[in-house]
């Protein structure tokens, strides 16, 4: 089938950003998530890690930093069970570590934990001897 | 199917038109889906609570539960209509990005 390249024009993310931008965000990504089962024959999610939500949820912004980091640990746990590419698991399973730590909100750190538990990671972490997820082999 | 039924199906595809239908469905992600504020206080205050809430609340307790079970029932049973509507509010979303339909 031919593949279509449509340009899309971005709200960018900023300290003082409205709130209203955020949520909406917030909300199109929970669609991403709801309906992973018939998007994912129709979206790049590897390239929209990558290039979007991944560094979007990195902003400093105090309410982005709130719910687009969870949306995230949400959507990675839903896509990764759906479709992402080996390749960019191992990018994955680091922001999901990253996601965890101490300075993050609690929130954020719950559904971090949640997503790794998702049963595609056990089975990865626990026959993979490649980094990052060998550092969990003690 | 009786008759009765037929009936019922020509109703509700004449109300379900395609434009009612987007209409319906950006209505549901950009007006239901979005956060409240009570919830956002809720998340940082209580956030144990917030997820415990979140993953119990039944259909008939949150207009957000509903609204996520619709979506699903769109996407499920309506793609060709729901896709164009996403496609739309992912251009408002992620913006300035290639982004990849087959």
């Amino acid at each position: 089938m031919e593949r279509k390249f449509i340009r899309l024009f971005f709200v960018e993310i900023s300290p003082d950003s409205p709130t209203p931008t955020i949520l909406f965000k917030e909300a199109v990504y929970n669609v991403l998530t709801l309906c992973s089962f018939f998007l994912h024959d129709f979206i790049d999610m590897d390239t929209l890690l990558r290039t979007r939500l991944i560094p979007e949820a990195a902003h400093p912004n105090q309410l982005s930093s709130l719910v687009l980091r969870r949306r995230l640990a949400c959507v990675i746990e839903q896509w990764n069970d759906v479709k992402l590419s080996p390749e960019i698991r191992p990018l994955v399973f680091q922001v999901l570590v990253s996601l965890m730590g101490q300075d993050q909100a609690t929130i954020v750190r719950l559904a971090a934990v949640k997503s790794l538990r998702a049963g595609t990671w056990n089975r990865i972490v626990f026959y993979s001897k490649q980094p990052p997820f060998s550092r969990l082999h003690i | 199917m009786t008759p009765a039924d037929l009936g019922n199906v020509q109703i509700l595809n004449q109300f379900w038109t395609a434009d009612r239908q987007r209409q319906f469905f950006e209505l549901l992600v950009t007006k239901y889906l979005p956060l409240s504020e009570v919830e956002i206080s809720q998340m940082q205050e209580d956030p144990e609570e917030f997820i415990i809430v979140e993953e119990s609340v039944s259909l008939f307790e949150s207009l957000r539960v509903v609204t996520e079970g619709t979506i699903m029932l769109f996407g499920e049973r309506m793609g060709s209509v729901t896709q164009p509507v996403l496609q739309q509010l992912l251009q408002q979303a992620l913006g300035n990005f290639f982004f990849f339909f087959f």
